[in-house]
């Protein structure tokens, strides 16, 4: 008898060896807290940005620790900060993109903080009021914006000057742009006149250019296969098949287009803030940037990051006063802006203005400017299943086994059939 | 020597036995248990748990709405056709020549295995510029005989063999060695008594080779189509299941459904219905074997 309770012992024992991994929860010992912090943007080129980011807000924080649990966007980020949230084991706080934020946000998964604000000396005029619109949901503030970044049109001054075209202006169409392009395509082989990937997100901004959208205004209704849709599509088909100003997947042969760009072989190519850093330190030529052409108006891509207290922390104070450091601490700030890790988020007119002085690219105020025509994916709970209808039917279309009319008929009628609106 | 009491003996099987035992439970059993529960509910696990609903076998029904599947599970075949065969023989002919002795075999030995502990992302990158289309080796070589290769990954109809292609290089080394530890099993005397009665070496493979490391293929077969409809860590790494949706397979949908569409309770369902699929053939492999496999004795 006495053996057998021993063997139990041992078996105890050997559980309490595996129990930890299940063990979650911070920390805690004489008032000190501690947060864990999941985030994705850093990666390896701002991982000491943040750490010092960290430090900074330790050294004024003394009762909290940071937990600093840093990731890459490929390292299965979503897929692990799902599986805790579901396992009662979320972070205390964690980064989320734009599109999973509304994925959260939707769900109601995300702790409301217009009452952390009014509870807090935080004051939250301090952020862009566009900012904050873009992270409420349902009337209630949803997360805090951590950095933005628009997207551009990023164009090689050597190669227009060559083509003999003026540089790009922020009044400039697809007519002028197509037309520079072709010209820019006529320098050589593999030179290409412009490169905008033709998949989901770029038709969804495109197409609002020339007047068309997902849905109509109210979200009540799917309208993927429109005329000013269709005509949109066929728009972007003809850049490669018909015009020859852009490579096919054949011809880009799975080179980066930062490659194609820095070589000197692509004119115009469009790309967020983030892409500056490396073009800075590898385009040995001329580059400027521009507010994205539109058609019969503007619209321009807008991505931004947001820090999220989980709803089911102990501590949603220390997490508040953390995310809300990391977006507006002046110093913090100063560090996001000295690495160009995007851009902060802060209302205040002079950090902008410091931004844009850090040349190049040449007129760098369209990051700015290009915030007026930014569009928001729609908040829709099933906004990943028609993302993946839609760009599984343009790329076929992309592709040639559909045609665009196609295409698209096809993506409104599968919408229609999975999608609850 | 052994000199334990029969109870002495049993607890140290129980003591020995209980940290995977233990494992196999909690990290095996229980969530294949719970994805039985959850294929009966629409479960979404950001919404929690009060949000749960119980739906019966509607998840089940929704299998056979889903145009997809069907073509994933075609996808998978095509996947199959191509690669077991393949794989096969490379790692068939591997296996003979380790079987023999010749100058740098240990050397040679390490450097065909290397594949099989690299990790994927390494060998997807590296094929991925090995079938490029433009400038790729596989089509260079391919010029140099006068044929204009395909842009591979990128073709909606090459993009599954250039899959293959690198799935069979990755994994060749490991079935070799599983056939070469069958061919050192089979006994010398019977490929002598066939030489002495006149047997070539073609004839030798054919009546005693195969047929004594028929259970071996056997095993192998049924391993690679039990994986082979697992099919998706290369296939996902190499081109995310395009272009245009020509190289999806059930187990990327299984886990799209999950982690993107957060619809947990039709994730498990497909999972279950994958699992069912799998059991099936599998049955039905093991009817057939008589018709092929050889035990000795």
């Amino acid at each position: 008898m006495k053996n057998r309770y021993r063997v139990l012992i041992v078996m105890i024992i050997m559980c309490c060896f595996v129990t930890p991994v299940f063990a979650s929860g911070a920390a805690e010992d004489d008032g000190k807290i501690t947060i864990k912090y999941n985030n994705f943007s850093a990666g390896e080129t701002n991982a000491a940005v943040l750490q010092e980011m960290i430090a900074l807000f330790e050294a004024e924080n003394p009762n909290i620790t940071i937990e600093n649990e840093a990731m890459g966007y490929g390292d299965n980020y979503w897929t692990q900060l799902v599986t805790r949230i579901a396992g009662n084991d979320a972070p205390d706080c964690f980064e989320l993109n734009m599109e999973n934020f509304l994925a959260h946000a939707t769900r109601g998964s995300l702790r409301p903080l217009d009452s952390l604000f009014a509870d807090t000396d935080l004051d939250k005029s301090v952020y862009s009021s566009g900012l904050l619109e873009a992270v409420s949901f349902d009337g209630e503030l949803q997360a805090i914006p951590l950095m933005f970044s628009t997207v551009v049109l990023v164009y090689n001054m050597d190669l227009f000057d060559r083509a003999g075209v003026a540089y790009p202006t922020k009044d400039w169409t697809w007519e002028d742009s197509l037309a520079a392009a072709k010209k820019i395509s006529a320098l050589g082989d593999d030179t290409w006149g412009m490169f905008n990937p033709i998949q989901f997100w770029e038709f969804y901004k495109v197409s609002q250019q020339n007047g068309g959208g997902l849905m109509t205004p109210d979200g009540k209704t799917l309208t993927i296969n429109s005329k000013a849709n269709v005509e949109t599509l066929q728009y972007m088909l003809d850049r490669i098949d018909v015009h020859h100003v852009m490579p096919s997947m054949e011809e880009l042969a799975d080179r980066p287009e930062s490659d194609l760009f820095v070589e000197g072989k692509l004119g115009m190519w469009l790309n967020g803030v983030w892409a500056f850093n490396d073009l800075q330190l590898r385009a040995d030529f001329p580059w400027g940037v521009e507010v994205e052409p539109g058609n019969l108006s503007k619209a321009t891509h807008f991505f931004g990051n947001v820090g999220c207290v989980s709803k089911t922390t102990k501590h949603p104070e220390a997490a508040f006063k953390f995310l809300n450091f990391l977006a507006s601490n002046p110093k913090a700030v100063d560090l996001r802006l000295d690495a160009q890790w995007e851009l902060p988020t802060v209302s205040d007119p002079a950090i902008m203005q410091r931004y844009i002085a850090d040349t190049p690219p040449e007129n760098k105020i369209a990051v700015v400017n290009s915030l007026d025509y930014a569009v928001k994916p729609p908040a829709l709970e099933q906004f990943a299943e028609l993302t993946n209808i839609v760009n599984t039917k343009i790329e076929m279309a992309r592709e040639g086994l559909l045609s665009a009319q196609d295409a698209l008929d096809q993506a409104q009628k599968e919408a229609e059939a999975q999608i609850t609106l | 020597m052994y000199t334990g009491t029969v109870k002495q003996n049993r607890r140290a099987v129980i003591f020995f036995l209980f940290p995977a035992v233990a494992a196999l439970v909690v990290f095996f059993l229980l969530p294949i248990g719970e994805s039985v529960i959850m294929s009966l509910l629409d479960y979404d696990p950001l919404k929690g748990f009060s949000a749960i609903k119980f739906v019966g076998l509607e998840n089940f029904k929704r299998l056979y709405t889903t145009k997809d599947l069907a073509i994933q599970f075609r996808h998978v075949l095509y996947y199959m056709v191509l690669y077991i065969p393949l794989v096969l023989m490379t790692s068939m002919s591997q296996a003979l020549m380790l079987n023999k002795d010749f100058a740098g075999k240990k050397l040679y030995k390490i450097l065909f295995y290397l594949p099989v502990i690299s990790s994927w992302v390494a060998v997807a990158l590296i094929w991925k510029w090995l079938l490029n289309g433009k400038y790729g080796l596989i089509n260079n070589w391919l010029m140099i005989i006068g044929i204009q290769g395909p842009s591979w990954i990128r073709s909606q109809v090459w993009a599954m063999p250039g899959v293959v292609l690198a799935a069979v290089w990755k994994d060749t080394g490991y079935y070799a060695l599983i056939l070469l530890a069958a061919l050192k099993g089979i006994d010398k005397n019977y490929y002598e008594a066939a030489r002495i009665d006149g047997a070539g070496a073609w004839q030798r493979f054919k009546s005693i080779t195969m047929p004594l490391i028929s259970p071996t293929l056997f095993l192998l077969v049924i391993i690679n189509v039990i994986n082979g409809f697992q099919v998706f860590e290369s296939i996902y790494i190499m081109t995310e299941g395009g272009p245009a949706g020509a190289t999806r397979v059930p187990v990327e949908q299984i886990y799209r459904n999950a982690f993107t569409y957060y619809n947990m309770g039709y994730a498990s369902a497909l999972a279950w219905a994958l699992a069912i699929v799998i059991f099936s053939v599998t049955v039905v492999q093991f009817s057939f074997q008589k018709k092929w496999v050889t035990y000795e004795g």
